[in-house]
């Protein structure tokens, strides 16, 4: 594999994907443009149908045929541009180089395959032949944690935790560069949670991957990620490391998420929402999709497309008055 | 001392599964000072949700008895139960599921109204106006159905409609686990308001230990069917004594990235609740287990107010 | 005061679904036609539905005079046709009617409250699937007689268990959701919860079901007719006038042609409007 120094592993560039629903057009990611590094870990943070799942969908290309389509950007990875590589070419990449957690481990096995088999038909799909696949198999289940004697079970004899596993074994058995992480630990209690994100992050440190983990837990993100991108309606409107993000949030919207969250060590009467609801992503309104909720909203923010402010530590923020804004925090 | 709006005892709940008997609700007692909000934390399977529908007889309780206002209304009847029941509601977690898909905002908020056989046409139609706006569904909602509204509105109707009778004790059964973030605390200052302005007793069910921390008064938390612990809210965080509270908490991943949790990962899963044995059923997991743990447990009042089951809370 | 707002009845609501599946429209269009065609029989032809023409037993291939042609007795076909659609598509649509109350009442019980109740009503519906149809058709209409009332009965009992299951299993699908707990907490009684909340969320399939039903039925009517225990000749019922003429099969085939291309048709139209419904009636699918 051509290793290119100045190159980041994963590159999107941006990305804008879209979907027909009912002769409207869902506008899922709107330019969306990100950097992720082997061994680094980036939190993808936003509400439901913000379009992270369609971003990691998008760079595995793995968006349903009929009515979804990848209208513009790049997704390099390694300088190879994804989206122009045919789909027998992309096949080979897909659980190999890239793999993907999804959020419900209930059904992602499948119900009427022994769970060993079900790794080891991946790793026969992607390694040499005369590979001891069920060894191989083997292995990961150990590497999760679960004993190997219970390659012949089926996913109904494990409990949701040990599904999860198996599905990280099967993410893990080809030793991908990119783990794509949707939600992997949200349908999970809680002491197992913190189970489940530990073992991904020891083996994404062992195996040097780059993670990009799907959340809208910001105690995950604070917990595992290097790195943050909120993402509001299809946009990424504050990209920076977790310091920054969490430190010195400058975005409204990213502001507004930590004030949502009722804090673990102060008393509060109220909490503090952000009043009104996301926008319809077949009608997003002009100029900042976040305006119609933001107190901080003038005129100047319902025209144009806001241009992003990078400031030279590489903290990014979308936001045309981020400056006044700052100044009143100050 | 006035008397306790929702008082517990002994309440048991087995179901027989093919395999055996399932203790989702094993010996659990406590009781709710009126205007006051008891947190009920626990991981899935433990019987969190089983006890709130157990308490306002959504399930025959299969042992125990359950008091409203003084009153003893175990296993009622009838019109006792239909009385009962109208002081008693329920607001669900899913806001998908928990209205008919087919019937209009509207008609769903009403139908409490029409059912209970009490009001006039007129007066109904002046309880729903009220009751909408009490929770803040705008108006031109009314002839919508439930899958053109977002998650938030959806979770506004349910607790509209478990409002209409007046009723004084609401189990709200993760009524904010569905939601994002930002819509989550639009719903939990919903909920705080109407308990001060309506003097509600709620009986709060959840998972997320941020979320109840803040909406709670004391919190019980249970382990496969038993209360483990029980105490004041801001105590139970500041003082966890239970090894099972103690992980739980250490679990959260915190939103401080300069003081992250000292993590306190726990082995193995939650067991099986069917037929489990006497003695305390953590001890499989816990760090701390000894042969005393296998013996039958006794809940002791360690501080005032502060309950605990666990036999070596006192080497701890 | 609660000012009114415009009304979204749930009929208007299906109607629009439907009329964005042209298959289904072109399906409605066809079978509003024919029950046109048919009830209005008398407008649409000029000759009676027992005249005979003396001239055709020369000739009974179709001509200007008769457009379908004559059968052996002298009729014209197309005459026929559409009074035969009178009898068959009653047969199907009450068949189906009676069914379906039926089936929806057994289910409904069978599938709310479960247990014993549900064990013992399945019980029974077994025993009358055991039955292969046609034979449970055959023994009923040998019990009963031939004729037209006989005929629907016969149809409408042997239809019931599919209904019925039907039914049951969405009932107990349904009966899981917590809508049902919370209309339980507000004191809805039992009939209220079953036939408000539960059978509107269950019935879709049901119409569908129906609707492709009826098709299934003018069908099976018609093979009932065809082995002589449905309607008898000369009532002019589409499977009656195929078995009178299947002696001319080979000659004359226009006299089986034509009563057969009325059954195909009216099944196509019941099947393109039964899948449209499908999709039309669901109100989560988005307008």
């Amino acid at each position: 594999m051509p290793e290119n120094q100045n190159m980041p592993f994963l590159s999107v560039k941006d990305l804008v994907t879209e979907y027909k629903s009912d002769g409207k057009i869902v506008h899922a990611v709107n330019g969306v443009s990100l950097t992720l590094d082997r061994g680094r870990t980036l939190g993808l943070v936003g509400e439901t149908g913000a379009g992270k799942t369609t971003i990691a969908k998008s760079i595995m290309r793995i968006l349903p045929d009929v009515g979804s389509k990848i209208v513009g950007g790049q997704v390099l990875l390694d300088g190879r541009n994804l989206l122009d590589l045919p789909e027998h070419e992309m096949r080979k990449i897909r659980g190999n180089t890239i793999s993907m957690i999804f959020q419900d481990p209930m059904t992602a096995l499948n119900p009427v395959q022994r769970v060993g088999e079900q790794i080891a038909e991946v790793v026969k799909l992607h390694s040499d032949p005369g590979t001891d696949c069920e060894q191989r198999a083997k292995e990961m289940l150990e590497v999760v944690g679960i004993p190997a004697e219970r390659y012949y079970e089926y996913p109904h004899q494990f409990s949701g935790g040990m599904k999860q596993r198996v599905v990280i074994a099967i993410a893990l058995a080809c030793n991908p560069l990119l783990l794509l992480a949707d939600e992997p630990t949200t349908a999970l209690d809680v002491t197992i949670q913190a189970q489940v994100m530990d073992l991904i992050v020891d083996l994404q440190k062992k195996f040097q991957t780059a993670l990009l983990l799907i959340t809208h837990d910001m105690g995950v993100v604070a917990t595992v990620c290097d790195d943050v991108a909120v993402i509001y309606a299809g946009h990424i409107v504050e990209f920076g490391s977790k310091e920054q993000i969490f430190d010195h949030p400058t975005h409204p919207y990213t502001i507004g998420l930590f004030g949502a969250i009722p804090d673990m060590n102060e008393d509060e009467m109220w909490l503090h929402p952000i009043e009104g609801l996301p926008p319809d992503p077949t009608d997003l309104p002009e100029g900042c999709p976040f305006h119609p909720r933001c107190k901080h909203a003038t005129d100047a923010c319902k025209h144009g497309p806001i241009a992003p402010v990078t400031t030279a530590d590489g903290h990014m923020c979308r936001c045309c008055r981020l400056d006044e804004i700052s100044k009143e925090a100050n | 001392m006035p008397v306790p709006v929702i008082e517990v005892k002994h309440l048991k709940k087995y179901f027989s599964t093919p395999r055996g008997m399932l203790h989702a609700v094993d010996d659990v007692s406590f009781t709710i000072e009126r205007g006051k909000t008891l947190g009920v934390v626990g991981e899935s399977g433990c019987g969190k949700s089983t006890l709130g529908r157990t308490i306002i007889h959504l399930h025959e309780p299969s042992a125990g008895q359950v008091f409203l206002d003084g009153n003893d209304i175990t296993g009622v009847r009838g019109g006792d139960l239909k009385r009962a029941r109208e002081k008693m509601q329920i607001i669900f977690q899913d806001p998908y599921s928990s209205l008919d898909s087919r019937k209009t905002i509207e008609s769903t908020v009403r139908e409490p109204l029409k059912v209970a056989k009490k009001y006039s046409k007129a007066e109904i139609d002046e309880k729903t106006i009220a009751l909408m706006n009490l929770v803040g569904i705008d108006e031109r909602l009314r002839q919508s159905y439930p899958h053109e509204l977002d998650g938030g509105r959806r979770q506004r109707v349910g607790i509209a409609r478990a409002l209409a009778l007046d009723p004084e004790f609401v189990v709200c059964d993760e009524p904010v686990s569905a939601l994002d973030v930002s819509i989550q605390a639009q719903v939990l200052n919903l909920l705080k308001k109407l308990q001060m302005d309506k003097g509600l007793t709620y009986m709060f069910v959840t998972h997320d230990m941020s979320v109840v921390r803040h909406i709670s008064d004391d919190i019980c938390v249970m382990y496969l069917g038993q209360v483990v612990e029980k105490c004041p809210a801001k105590e139970l965080f500041r003082m966890p004594l239970h090894p099972y509270t103690k992980a739980l908490l250490s679990a959260i991943p915190s939103v401080d990235i300069h003081h992250p949790n000292k993590r306190e990962i726990l082995k193995g899963e939650i067991t099986s609740p069917i037929n489990p044995k006497p003695g305390c059923r953590f001890a499989a997991r816990c760090p701390h287990a000894t042969e005393a743990c296998q013996q039958a447990q006794v809940q002791e009042e360690v501080s005032p107010g502060h309950f605990v089951t666990c036999c070596r809370i006192h080497e701890l | 005061m609660l000012k009114p707002v415009k009304k979204k009845s749930e009929f208007a609501r299906v109607m629009k679904q439907l009329a964005k599946n042209k298959l289904a429209i072109l399906g409605l269009i066809i079978l509003l036609a024919e029950i046109i065609l048919c009830a209005g029989a008398p407008l649409f032809t000029k000759y009676g539905v027992a005249e005979m023409d003396y001239m055709s037993f020369m000739d009974p291939t179709p001509s200007a005079e008769h457009i379908f042609g004559c059968d052996s007795m002298g009729f014209d076909i197309y005459t026929r046709v559409l009074y035969g659609g009178r009898y068959s598509i009653t047969i199907g649509i009450a068949a189906i009617i009676i069914s379906a109350c039926i089936g929806i009442v057994i289910g409904s019980v069978a599938g709310y409250f479960g247990g014993q109740v549900d064990n013992v009503i399945m019980r029974l519906l077994d025993v009358i699937q055991a039955i292969p149809g046609m034979l449970l058709m055959i023994v009923i209409s040998a019990m009963l007689g031939p004729g037209f009332v006989n005929t629907i009965l016969a149809l409408s009992v042997s239809s019931i268990p599919g209904m019925a299951r039907m039914l049951r299993a969405n009932m107990m699908k349904e009966r899981g959701n917590e809508y049902i707990e919370a209309s339980q907490s507000i004191n809805c009684s039992k009939p209220r919860i079953i036939f408000i909340h539960l059978l509107p969320n269950c019935i879709s399939p049901i119409i569908v079901q129906a609707t492709m039903g009826v098709a299934q039925t003018i069908t099976l009517a018609a093979s009932l007719s065809f082995i002589g225990l449905g309607v008898q000749p000369p009532t002019p019922e589409w499977g009656a006038m195929l078995s009178a003429s299947r002696a001319y099969i080979r000659q004359y085939p226009h006299m089986v042609i034509f009563p057969g291309l009325a059954i195909a048709v009216t099944v196509l139209a019941l099947n393109l409007l039964g899948d449209g419904l499908r999709d039309a009636l669901d109100p989560k699918l988005k307008n």
